[in-house]
């Protein structure tokens, strides 16, 4: 049973009349106390609760706090409904997110993380239709072209910093050569 | 009147020409003919139904999209959306994954390129770090690698 929160009501002037060590001080922290002792009693009673009444309750006690109150909530609520929408998406929606990108933030968007590259990166009409829609796209030999610059360059860098790094695999339209 | 069967068991009464902006349900209708039974919608829970039938209700009376629209073409890249759309997407991002998904469940084609986007405009001018925080991403690369990455794509970067 949740015990109803203790302590008769003694008006707030009433108490800084009297010796704050004798009135002040054991109503307060038995309040704490009751409220402390009562919140596994609370949670277990709203892990029982029929299903539509959850969010009913949380409602319902929503009305009350003060606005830093609801700001802490607010803080600790939206990272819990951000969503890694690239990874979760069905991988034709993702294209159609990705189309929309211009050329500099696709760039950056494949370096978010391993996951994105690996959704990205193969994709080659994802590939093909930003190459065509910036007119980069000269051809297979502008292809070749590319591909070889990068790997002269990586070459060249062993050259200047001997120390193996490992290297990732080119991006898709490169990838193959 | 349509009714439809949501994936938590709830019964939605819509009126036909509101629900025929979904091309699913649109050819549905034409395939099944007039029916007192709910059409189900497994993939769809009511209280992202609520927020696409506002979507539905508002371009209500507005011409469908032509049927026969190439799918090739794709030359649209531009991020303008209209200002009710706009406001119509300023949800959390679980309900615009929700709304995305249900978009292209129900083939609301209009719907769905809004709702993608607003995505891509989340996404565009975010550098990565600001993109991982966006979508509360683990940045998983090994630093070398990201490096090497961030150099390889810095061409991109100057257009």
């Amino acid at each position: 049973m949740v015990r109803p929160l203790q302590g008769p009501y003694v008006h707030p002037r009433l108490l800084s009349e009297r010796d704050p060590h004798q009135c002040k001080a054991p109503l307060q922290s038995d309040l704490a106390l009751t409220t402390l002792l009562a919140i596994p009693c609370l949670v277990s009673h709203f892990a029982n609760l029929p299903p539509t009444f959850p969010s009913h309750f949380l409602l319902t006690i929503l009305r009350h706090p003060s606005l830093p109150v609801l700001r802490t909530l607010y803080y600790v609520l939206t990272p819990r409904l951000w969503r890694d929408i690239v990874t979760l998406l069905p991988l034709e929606l993702v294209c159609h997110v990705l189309n929309y990108l211009p050329f500099s933030t696709f760039a950056r968007a494949l370096c978010v993380s391993e996951t994105w590259r690996t959704i990205m990166d193969p994709d080659a009409f994802l590939w093909l239709d930003l190459i065509n829609s910036t007119n980069t796209w000269l051809g297979v030999d502008s292809d070749d072209a590319f591909a070889h610059s990068i790997y002269s360059r990586r070459r060249r860098e062993l050259m200047i910093n001997p120390r193996p790094t490992k290297t990732l695999p080119l991006t898709r339209p490169y990838m193959n050569l | 009147m349509v009714l439809l069967l949501t994936s938590d068991n709830e019964m939605f009464s819509v009126a036909e020409d509101v629900i025929k902006r979904s091309a699913y349900i649109k050819n549905m209708l034409e395939d099944v003919g007039e029916s007192d039974l709910p059409i189900p919608l497994p993939n769809v829970e009511s209280n992202v139904l609520v927020k696409i039938l506002e979507y539905c209700e508002h371009y209500r009376g507005e011409p469908l999209p032509a049927s026969d629209v190439d799918p090739a073409e794709i030359g649209d890249r531009s991020l303008d959306i209209a200002d009710w759309d706009q406001k119509y997407m300023a949800v959390d991002q679980e309900m615009l994954f929700e709304i995305i998904l249900a978009a292209n469940y129900l083939d609301i084609k209009s719907l769905l390129d809004v709702g993608c986007k607003t995505v891509a405009k989340m996404m565009k001018g975010k550098s990565s770090e600001e993109i991982r925080t966006l979508f509360n991403i683990a940045n998983d690369f090994t630093p070398e690698e990201e490096a090497q990455i961030r150099k390889e794509n810095a061409w991109a970067e100057c257009r």
